[in-house]
């Protein structure tokens, strides 16, 4: 986790640099896995329960199906399919001020139950069995810069 | 607008009605009693009568009585944030930039849960949703001091105890705030109880011979279109559309799927079946969703008097 939140201090540092903004780190809409940006939310989706397993890292963008991603790093899981196969997960908040947000879906196009992951600052938040996805993780919704009575009401707010 | 777009399109009020219409405050809101019906009603007439739903599908489910409304969120929120800023001004006395919390009312991307269906959304985007770009510059932000005594850590993540002698609380002025206002709610068994069937009850709509007959009439009408799917969960599975761009075909099955949900009246079958079998486990989960409900009171109150104070 630290070193996951160092190398997103790192890029985004690089992104001051090489772009001119601090704004700037990630690709403009494709989603990317990997690594995490500072300025956007990113979430680790592990393959077993207790963040066991390999896992995936998604540092940027929203993705409306996961199908034909698979666990990268070593560990029970590696090469595996993510979708609908994750079981536990961390998220870490962008650097904003204001609540970033990265929400699990049951299934393709953001559609079913979800459990949504919010935070500021580079918080991070970790949860340890999914609740509604657990293995029913089919797609990832990202949204940023605003408050979390306008992020997705779809997991509602208990 | 774009909140309601779908269910209004099936319903056929027109999208300028449902800009005027706000959320409704569910029971546990602090809306006088007189004012409406409870969430739990709403589903009823929504599932029965849906000429008349007039908000987003999830908001009609009777589970949604028991959980926070927007505008709860948005006192919450603001709660939050006076609180921040006094921790902030206390430790370090400086004034943390300001920050708005919108109304409730702000245009809301209406629900999937019951998969797309938005038209509007389906001929623009087919089955994505864009992002919003990243980290907006214009958004105000705190500066280095201020950013670690909320955080309660440094950028590199190492805790803060004291501050110019000052004691820092365990996780800075952000989890200070949260405490204050949340309280132990977050250990509430009625949140475990109301995860729990929000995701069984859906899972068993699923199987319910209505909602898998509607599946059999939407794929009928989907044939009709020129497209082959077994059921409206299996086209968003289409590796075709995984990618974030959107072609003009996936554009073209998305309106067509849309049009044929509310062709075949999916949203209001499942939703009627999801409601039905939700008031069945609402019904065995009674006491702890009520507790549930007055602890969300409680904390709503809370934070309506720290606004209210000076």
């Amino acid at each position: 986790m630290k070193i996951a939140r160092t190398l997103g201090s790192i890029l985004g540092t690089t992104a001051l640099v090489a772009a001119g903004s601090f704004f700037s780190a990630a690709p403009a809409s494709a989603a990317t896995t990997g690594t995490c940006y500072t300025d956007r939310p990113c979430l680790l989706l592990f393959y077993n329960s207790a963040y066991e397993g390999s896992h995936i890292k998604i540092g940027g963008g929203s993705i409306s199906n996961l199908a034909g991603y698979t666990y990268p790093y070593a560990g029970a899981g590696q090469g595996q399919p993510v979708k609908n196969n994750a079981a536990s997960a961390h998220f870490r908040a962008d650097s904003s001020f204001y609540p970033s947000s990265m929400t699990v879906f049951y299934n393709s196009g953001y559609g079913g139950p979800c459990d949504r992951f919010m935070g500021h600052e580079l918080t991070w938040k970790y949860g340890p069995k999914l609740v509604r996805t657990y293995n029913e993780n089919a797609s990832v919704k990202q949204v940023l810069g605003t408050y979390q009575a306008n992020h997705p009401t779809d997991c509602f707010n208990w | 607008m774009k909140r309601s777009t779908g269910i209004m399109a099936a319903v056929g009020i027109t999208a300028a009605l449902a800009v005027s219409v706000p959320l409704v405050l569910t029971a546990g809101d602090d809306a006088p009693a007189a004012e409406g019906e409870t969430t739990r009603q709403k589903a009823d007439r929504a599932a029965t009568d849906p000429a008349t739903a007039d908000e987003d599908l999830v908001l009609s489910l009777p589970l949604a009585e028991y959980s926070l409304t927007r505008e709860q969120q948005v006192v919450l929120d603001r709660a939050q944030i006076k609180l921040q800023e006094s921790c902030v001004r206390r430790l370090s006395s400086t004034t943390l930039p300001r920050r708005e919390v919108p109304d409730a009312t702000a245009a809301q991307e209406p629900s999937r849960r019951y998969g797309l269906m938005d038209l509007d959304s389906a001929k623009r985007y087919g089955y994505q949703q864009p992002d919003s770009p990243a980290g907006d510059a214009s958004l105000p932000r705190p500066d280095a001091t201020q950013q670690m005594l909320l955080t309660g850590h440094t950028r590199s993540g190492d805790p803060v105890k004291t501050y110019k002698g000052r004691p820092v609380p365990e996780g800075g002025c952000s989890t200070e705030a949260r405490s204050e206002v949340y309280g132990d709610h977050d250990k509430q068994p009625g949140i475990a109880a109301a995860q729990q069937i929000d995701v069984e009850g859906y899972e068993l709509s699923l199987r319910d011979s209505q909602v898998v007959d509607a599946f059999s009439d939407w794929s009928k009408c989907m044939k009709s279109a020129g497209y082959s799917y077994e059921s409206p969960l299996k086209v968003t599975d289409d590796p075709e559309f995984a990618d974030a761009d959107y072609s003009d075909r996936e554009r073209a099955v998305a309106e067509a799927d849309v049009t044929c949900k509310l062709d075949v009246r999916l949203p209001q079958t499942w939703l009627a079946v999801e409601s039905a079998i939700q008031k069945k486990m609402i019904g065995q989960n009674r006491s702890e969703l009520d507790k549930l409900s007055q602890s969300q009171r409680r904390m709503v109150e809370r934070a309506r008097s720290i606004l209210e104070k000076n």
